[in-house]
């Protein structure tokens, strides 16, 4: 898959595009896969990303870009079928335990994600992250959902406005 | 390159969750419920400006009250404080206010604040069978008893009450399409119910609620919707009741309008939405002692107030697992002139075997038509005095059968089909229950 500082990307059936990472990393991903992203999509039907050019990704980090790549790839083939009827349960099934596992990451890699994701315009990986997020925030108090996302602890006007809320909110918090 | 102090700092960036923008929050935030989405709004200002937004709250809004909210939203160009209205504000709009009448007024509607499930309301209904007379508070004088009270739904919540002057058998039902439903959410159904001043006849347990889906009987409860001991304590001094009958399982609750309501038993929704099963909820009192002074408002279906306690639930189950068998129901279609209908349903304690619960519905046995058409051209020959006692005979042995299966059900004592045909011959007991015309059909002795 990503393939660091690779030559030109025209060899094979499948058109190849480059994608450079913030600190300057080349990957180079079959156009399809990349095509994923709503953002690029437009740039790749131009005939960008190709040959020697690559577009360039200044939000994106090359561990977080080789991460959103391995989803990418990953999902490409279900994705040309356009939701394909024809996909078997064990594929479905495949896909999911992947996602499963995907998204079992540090937070950190998982905020960068979300980021990612959003820039790009990458729809099924959006909503995959934002599905990991809203488990962690489901069923808990605002001060458990600061604690879980790593939030720092609360100053005293942070934890009066918490209360105020409560009480404001009663039916939130039965 | 990989020298390169610039790139290192990238990798060692971490990002926090305090980098993400609200957008991506906003869209996190729409995956969870809208009490989640409430809380949120306290965790940080970033999260209660995403956790506020139009995004979360609309996808809270179901597809057929979007046009609701956009009139909650705009209720008049000129209202300045609309202007400012948020989604937010019009879902809360969507869950207050006792909901709003759908359906050309017939049922009321409205979503379940912490979860967004559709909640219903069906209505009292005056007259869904020919001949049943409930009476409307507050419109006209009371009218004739009414033999079944029966809610078809679509009817105007407020508007109209079904109130029993005077009855024997009681069948309440609400029914409701499983598609109209929030899909993957648990339900319960509430009678909502009010009792009138001189109210008899509900305080004993032999009241029974069932929640079917398709068909399928899902739940089955003993109720009881006036618990009231002492009443209870007469019912047991007339030989209605057993010594040491069991109390009912599930309790009435008030509720903040002032009226009661009793749980009738819960479904969950599949995940597939559009399912066209059907939902019936009903209420029904055994036994054709006479009742009155039961209000109905209606049936509610919505996610259940509380965590049902585990214990309560075991026995409800075990207790119909190992005493109910298959029931007959026996029903007079042409209606006697005391008991204008009455419904006696008693599972066969005499000669039937004890099946497992979940074998119940399955062997539900309807004898309705044989047993009436035999009664019916019984009475066809008879004098006038001879016919009561026939009708008399008739209800009475189907009230013996009844109340072998009551102490069958609730004590857990099984009687024999002898000892219950020894006791249908007890003529004086009988006489003593006022059935008057018996001497001319029972042979003296």
């Amino acid at each position: 898959m990503a393939a660091p500082e690779s030559g030109d990307g025209n060899n094979g059936a499948a058109r190849m595009v480059t994608l450079i990472s913030s600190d300057n990393t080349r990957f180079e991903v079959e156009a399809a896969a990349a095509s994923l992203s709503q953002t690029l999509q437009l740039t790749i039907l131009d005939g960008g990303g190709g040959g020697g050019d690559g577009i360039p990704l200044p939000n994106v980090d090359s561990a977080t870009l080789s991460k959103v790549l391995e989803y990418c790839i990953k999902h490409a083939p279900a994705a040309a079928n356009g939701g394909a009827p024809n996909a078997t349960a064990v594929d479905r099934a495949e896909l999911e335990r992947f996602d499963n596992e995907f998204v079992n990451i540090d937070q950190s890699v998982l905020y960068s994600l979300i980021m990612a994701a959003h820039n790009l315009e990458i729809e099924g990986l959006q909503s995959l992250v934002a599905k990991k997020v809203a488990d962690m925030i489901k069923g808990k108090s605002p001060m458990e959902i600061r604690r879980t996302l790593g939030f720092p602890d609360p100053t005293p006007e942070e934890q009066a406005e918490m209360n105020a809320h409560m009480l404001e909110y009663g039916w939130a918090y039965e | 390159m990989a020298a390169d102090p610039e790139e290192t700092r990238h990798h060692h960036k971490e990002t926090q969750v305090s980098d993400l923008p609200e957008s991506c929050l906003a869209y996190a935030i729409a995956r969870t419920t809208p009490r989640d989405a409430c809380r949120c709004a306290a965790v940080s200002p970033v999260f209660r400006a995403a956790a506020d937004s139009d995004h979360v709250w609309r996808r809270f809004i179901p597809d057929d009250h979007h046009h609701r909210s956009v009139l909650l939203l705009h209720p008049s160009s000129s209202d300045r404080a609309a202007a400012k209205a948020r989604t937010k504000d019009a879902y809360l709009g969507l869950c207050d206010g006792g909901g709003v009448p759908v359906d050309g007024g017939g049922c009321r509607v409205w979503l379940e604040k912490a979860t967004g499930a559709k909640c219903y309301a069906l209505a009292a209904r005056r007259s869904a069978f020919p001949g049943t007379t409930a009476s409307s508070a507050g419109s006209g004088p009371r009218t004739q008893a009414p033999a079944c009270v029966s809610y078809g739904g679509w009817l105007c919540r407020f508007g109209e009450v079904a109130e029993l002057v005077d009855c024997t058998c009681l069948d309440i039902y609400g029914r409701l399409s499983a598609a109209t439903l929030t899909s993957a959410t648990c339900y319960a159904a509430y009678l909502v119910y009010g009792t009138a001043e001189g109210h008899r006849g509900l305080s004993y347990p032999d009241q029974e609620t069932t929640v079917a889906v398709g068909g399928r009987v899902l739940e089955r409860h003993c109720v009881c919707l006036r618990p009231d001991d002492a009443e209870t304590r007469k019912f047991k001094g007339a030989g209605l009741a057993q010594e040491g009958g069991v109390a009912a399982r599930e309790e009435p609750r008030r509720r903040e309008d002032g009226w009661w309501e009793m749980e009738m038993g819960r479904l969950r929704t599949t995940d597939t939405p559009g399912e066209e099963e059907e939902v019936v909820a009903s209420f029904e009192v055994f036994g054709w002692y006479p009742k009155r002074g039961l209000m109905v408002e209606g049936i509610e279906f919505r996610p259940p107030c509380s965590a049902r306690h585990g214990l309560r639930r075991g026995r409800n189950d075990m207790a119909f697992k190992t005493t109910m068998t298959a029931r007959y129901a026996i029903s007079s279609r042409k209606a006697l002139n005391t008991y204008s209908s009455s419904a006696v349903r008693c599972p066969s304690t005499c000669g039937g075997t004890s099946c497992p619960g979940s074998a119940l519905d399955d062997r539900m046995i309807t004898i309705e038509s044989q047993i009436i058409d035999a009664w019916e051209s019984m009475r066809a020959g008879l004098p006038k005095r001879a016919r009561k006692g026939l009708d008399s005979a008739f209800l009475l042995t189907g009230w013996h059968i009844w109340k072998a299966r009551n102490s069958k059900v609730f004590n857990n004592c099984t009687m024999t089909a002898a000892a219950i045909m020894e006791n249908i011959r007890q003529k004086p007991m009988w006489s003593a229950a006022g059935a008057k015309a018996l001497g001319c059909l029972v042979p003296r002795e």
